[in-house]
């Protein structure tokens, strides 16, 4: 295995470069198959009725395809837990680049893409496969911006022209490409990603709140540009029941759903919003249908094993051998927290309807298959942990 | 320690971002969560439910309404409910589609349909009640254009009238939603309409039901059914005599019936011609007065005017008329008087043409011939007027008063009937009761009257009429069954006693006589008087004419009310217009009831004569037979048996009738032309249809003295008939003028 520089001024040439070759950390791999699991039952028991007024009553459609996804990404977890997680500095801006030119080419062959709602976010492989190139690009911003921190190294990274303009500019040249498909949520996820990783790798915090203030200024002047249409987001955002049959159909029935389940819920399988009330019961709103059928004590429990998960593996972040596996595994943990959180504020109505999915609960090919790869990589970071004190 | 690895800076940064991304966000979420799905539960399971269910209403089969034999007259018939999924409707000129189909098969209105199918409802019931072809209609329509999963059908039933007309402003009738709005199925509404019953169903968006069981269910209990004291057999033939008598007078408001069970006081037939068709019960009947209400502009004078034509259509008049009785009151002044022993069968009373109290001088109705000394039995007879105001003045205005409340006269029946009225009474002064006493210048409804004639008739008890036998259950079991109920004994049965002879001999020697019955004992008072607020406003002579009968009289069983509002005519007295209407009715009812006719000698002699087939027998025994029948025969040709005769074999005739036998041929085929016989004397009558070759039955007022005259033949006048029929004619008095 090569070894690389990434120490400046070469202070520490001769300093080992510490390998992956512990044991995965057992508490996140743990968490990590009790979501899955209890994910593919609330896939099965939200995509029932879908799969059955959708799929010619095949009531058990979505979840053999996931199961079948699951089972490869595990595969790919599996083998990227093995690999040493620096062999990704290699790959580091072909993968970014590649995922550029996969979301280029839907200005260049447009033929290849899939549209579903109005939104263009698939690229089709022969006929029954679709991935979504923003998956792979969010991949890609992790990779890149990790290593390119990890090499810069926290005092160069806190220069503003070293560490934030560069990276900035690039996630603008992503943003860019997203808004053709368009894909505000992956947007938004990417852009959060990418801050993450450079606020972590020392990038000047003041300069990002600053940044971070133009970017409210900006969205404020933007609200304030299209008044009306904004006031009507806004009211349909606080009440959708003010516009029920209309602009606050999705929010209110995800609301319905999750205020009917009441404490206990209404049990396994036996929700009735899911019964084509809800939009995309087996994707972005499956929570909503979870919210129905186990009620809060179960649900909530749910949401804290996701705050374990999320919180096991900032642990792994900062106890990482080097800085390229913290910002790694703090960059992969930071894009599954965005997406649970992101979907989370929108089912409880905390945030606006947007789409995005549930890491691990969501029906979704590329999405699931990258997130298990992702955990593969975090995995292999935890291989580089010291032992715990006392072992 | 290692410097690749994460300095101090970069893990309090983790931290930082591990606590707002781990922790506070997610403890926000179960704080909403707590908030949704604890506190605001009720809001969010309220909306839930509203939204995933959809309530069927299971409508209960309405109870059937039979007559006292069990003949349904009312039923609900089973059909369908078109309902339309509004919110599966993809644009407007789709909803145009489907109302302009609907509008057109249902003959329902085209906008008030449009306007139906713009509502965004799974559930929009279109029609109630939708008949089997029309049904099957718009399903040739929904497979047409595959709108299956746009509308369906469910079970329902509707109120289905299967004789139209029969009994209508006793039924009365349903409205749209079933419920009842007139006559027993308004009184009854609460048995006959039974429980909805509902059904509440999981649905999904579309509205469909969800593919697993999630229903509420509570059953719809259907109606109780009535059987009711109407005879249909007695209601027919009251309701067919009405409608002749309403013809024959040229009648220009209604004839009214009513047929009443004196012992027990179930009303056995009731009626008030014109009527309606319950099945179209908002349909004017009378075609010009429709017409009328047409041609008004003002669209509310024109609603105002239409339902005022359709209540007015509805009206009951049996219970709901306050009218003057007139002289069939005299029934009940005599009663009292002997009740009372202020007269007996002996007491003398003077008509000298009219009778003064105080500064009013009363007039006889035939003071151009006055009475002049007359016992009881002789005034009532001649239906007096003073000797009638001698008698009130002799019972008093207290003990009269007494008496009119005693009969019921003051307060409602207590029928079951909708729309009952009472009248108006204020007896104050002397003169009132003098005008009292002969039925003039107080109103009392025709129910009143008759039940207050039935108790004079049944030994004086006063019964409260009922038209309800029986309730039953929707399995047929009896849950509640009315009687007699007996309200009060008025008079004695010693009175009753002498009143039923003396108002007998109003029909068999008085003013009443075109009411005599052969075989049967028919008893009765005829009654005329003026409508003189109406004649007032209008300025022209208007009458009611009505007659009460009991019968048998030495035993009654029925009482009868017949009363002909505003019949026209040379004579409008109820003697000659409501009379012979009285004896047909009785002369069909009597039988029925299965009373043994009781002829007299006279009647006996000219009985009428049922001809037997004489066809095949030898001249001598065919004369024979001929002859044990009380009949002539006369012989034609020389054969050796009987090949035809005339009348035909079955035929009805006269005794004075000679029977034709041929003995070699058949009857000869020939034709005639009916004359006009109205007017003519019996004998005048059967000799131009001798003349002619026709043979003759005589009904009516045969036995009379007087001015007796053919009223009415079966056989139009100019009508073809053939040699040898049997032609029907009807006798009657025409010099009774009495009021």
């Amino acid at each position: 295995m090569p070894e690389i520089r990434m120490e400046e001024g070469g202070a520490a040439e001769n300093q080992i470069t510490p390998r992956p070759t512990g044991k995965i950390d057992a508490p996140y791999m743990a968490l990590l198959l009790l979501l899955l699991a209890t994910g593919l039952v609330c896939l099965f028991s939200a995509s029932y009725a879908v799969g059955y007024y959708d799929h010619d009553g095949n009531s058990m459609y979505f979840v053999i395809r996931q199961g079948i996804f699951a089972a490869f990404g595990l595969v790919a977890m599996y083998f990227a837990s093995k690999l040493d997680y620096h062999k990704w500095v290699i790959f580091a801006l072909p993968v970014f680049l590649l995922s550029i030119a996969l979301l280029a080419s839907i200005k260049i062959v447009p033929s290849i893409w899939v549209t579903i709602n109005d939104a263009t976010r698939w690229i089709g492989v022969g006929d029954n496969f679709t991935f979504q190139p923003s998956e792979i690009a969010k991949f890609g911003v992790i990779v890149l911006f990790s290593a390119a921190a990890a090499v810069l190294g926290p005092k160069r990274m806190k220069k503003p022209h070293i560490g934030i303009l560069p990276f900035m500019a690039l996630i603008g040249v992503v943003a860019l490409l997203l808004a053709l498909e368009p894909h505000i949520s992956a947007t938004v996820i990417i852009a959060g990603i990418g801050i993450v990783i450079i606020y972590l790798g020392g990038a000047s915090f003041w300069w990002l709140a600053g940044i971070g203030l133009a970017g409210v200024a900006g969205g404020a002047a933007l609200i304030w540009y299209k008044a009306d249409y904004a006031l009507t987001r806004l009211k349909v955002w606080f009440d959708p029941f003010s516009d029920m049959q209309g602009k606050g159909w999705q929010g209110s029935q995800a609301q319905i759903a999750v205020g009917s389940g009441g404490f206990w819920g209404l049990g396994l399988g036996q929700s009735r919003q899911k019964h084509l009330y809800l939009p995309e019961p087996a994707n972005d709103f499956i929570f909503a249908v979870m919210c129905e059928e186990f009620g809060f004590l179960i649900t909530s429990m749910i949401v804290i094993v996701f705050a374990l998960f999320i919180w096991r593996g900032y642990y792994i972040a900062s106890h990482a051998g080097d800085r390229l596996g913290t910002l790694l595994a703090a960059g992969i943990t930071t894009q599954i927290a965005i997406q649970v959180i992101i979907n989370l504020f929108v089912v409880t109505g905390i945030f606006p309807i947007t789409g995005a999915s549930l890491p691990f609960f969501s029906y979704g090919g590329t999405s699931l298959v990258m997130l298990l790869g992702e955990v593969g990589v975090l995995l292999s970071v935890s291989r580089s942990m010291p032992p715990a004190k006392g072992e | 320690m290692d410097d690749r690895r994460a300095d101090s800076g970069m893990i309090k940064r983790i931290k930082a971002v591990a606590i707002i991304l781990g922790v506070v966000c997610f403890a926000a979420v179960i704080v909403r969560l707590f908030y949704m799905q604890v506190i605001n539960y009720d809001f969010y399971q309220q909306k839930a439910e509203n939204l995933q269910t959809r309530e069927i209403t299971l409508y209960p089969t309405r109870g059937t309404i039979y007559d006292t034999n069990m003949k349904p007259l009312a039923i609900s018939a089973n059909n369908e409910m078109l309902i339309l999924m509004g919110n599966k409707l993809e644009s407007d000129e789709q909803r145009a589609m489907i109302a302009a189909a609907f509008s057109e098969i249902l003959e329902l209105d085209y906008e008030s349909m449009l306007e139906k199918t713009r509502s965004k409802s799974s559930y929009i019931v279109i029609s109630r009640g939708v008949e089997k072809d029309k049904a099957d209609r718009i399903r040739a329509f929904i497979k047409e254009n595959k709108f299956s999963d746009r509308m369906y059908f469910l079970e329902d039933s509707t109120r289905y009238y299967p004789y139209s007309n029969f009994l209508a402003h006793v039924l009365g009738f349903v409205g749209s939603d079933e419920q009842g709005l007139a006559g027993i199925e308004y009184m009854y509404d609460d048995l006959l309409s039974g429980t909805e019953g509902r059904m509440v169903t999981a649905t999904n968006v579309s509205g469909d039901e969800l593919p697993f069981e999630y229903e509420t269910y509570y059953e719809a209990v259907d109606g109780n059914s009535l059987v009711l004291t109407i005879d249909e057999v007695l209601q027919h033939y009251l309701e067919k005599n009405l409608e002749i008598a309403y013809n024959d007078n040229n009648v220009q408001e209604s004839a009214i019936g009513i047929v009443m069970d004196v012992n027990t006081g179930a009303i056995l037939a009731m009626a008030t011609y014109p009527d309606y068709d319950p099945n179209n019960a908002f349909t004017i009947v009378d075609t010009e007065l429709a017409a009328q209400i047409d041609l008004i502009e003002d669209a509310n004078e024109k609603a105002a005017a239409k339902s005022n034509a359709l209540y007015k259509q509805w009206s009951n008049q049996a219970v709901s008329l306050a009218y003057h009785p007139g002289s069939t009151f005299k029934i009940i002044t005599a009663a009292i008087a002997l009740e009372e022993a202020v007269v007996d069968l002996n007491t003398n009373f003077m008509c000298s043409g009219s009778y003064v109290v105080g500064i009013h001088r009363i007039h006889c109705w035939r003071s151009y011939n006055p009475h002049n000394n007359q016992n009881l039995a002789q005034a009532i007879q001649n239906s007096c007027n003073p000797a009638f105001i001698q008698m009130g003045l002799m019972i008093g205005k207290e003990t009269f008063n007494k008496y009119f409340e005693a009969f019921g006269l003051r307060s409602k029946t207590g029928v079951d009937l909708p729309g009952e009225t009472t009248g108006l009474y204020n007896l104050n002064q002397e003169i009132d009761l003098a005008v009292y006493s002969f039925g003039q210048n107080f109103s009392v409804s025709p129910l009143q009257l008759i039940t207050a004639v039935s108790a004079v008739a049944n030994g004086g008890t006063l019964l409260k009429p009922y038209i309800v036998k029986e309730v039953l259950d929707p399995n047929g079991n009896v849950v509640q069954s009315n009687g007699r109920t007996e309200v009060r004994q008025v008079v004695s049965e010693e009175t009753s006693v002498i009143m039923r002879e003396l108002v007998e001999s109003v029909v068999t020697v008085g003013t009443g006589k075109n009411a005599y019955t052969v075989g049967y004992r028919v008893a009765g008072k005829t009654g005329t008087t003026e409508k003189i607020a109406e004649q007032l406003q209008e300025g022209k002579e208007l009458r009611i004419a009505s007659f009460v009968a009991f019968a048998p009289a030495d035993d009654p069983e029925i009482a009868v009310l017949i009363l002909l509002d505003e019949p026209t005519g040379d004579t409008v007295t109820a003697g000659i217009t409501v009379a012979p209407v009285i004896r047909r009715f009785m002369e069909e009812a009597m039988p029925y009831l299965g009373v043994e006719p009781q002829y007299t000698e006279e009647e006996l002699k000219n009985k009428d004569i049922t001809i037997p087939d004489l066809r095949g027998l030898t001249l001598a025994d065919a004369n024979d037979r001929l002859k044990r029948l009380g009949i002539n025969g006369s012989s034609n040709g020389t054969g050796e048996k009987v090949v035809d005769q005339l009348p035909a074999p079955g035929s009805v005739v006269s005794n004075t009738a000679t029977v034709m036998l041929f003995m070699e041929s058949s009857a000869p085929e020939k034709q005639v032309t009916m004359p006009d016989l109205s007017g003519m004397s019996l004998e005048k009558a059967r000799s131009t249809l001798q003349s002619i070759g026709l043979y003759v039955r005589v009904t009516g007022a045969k036995n009379g003295t007087g001015n007796i005259a053919v009223i009415k033949q079966d056989v139009p006048r100019g009508e073809i008939v053939n040699y040898g029929q049997v032609i029907t004619i009807e006798l009657s008095d025409l010099d009774q003028r009495a009021d």
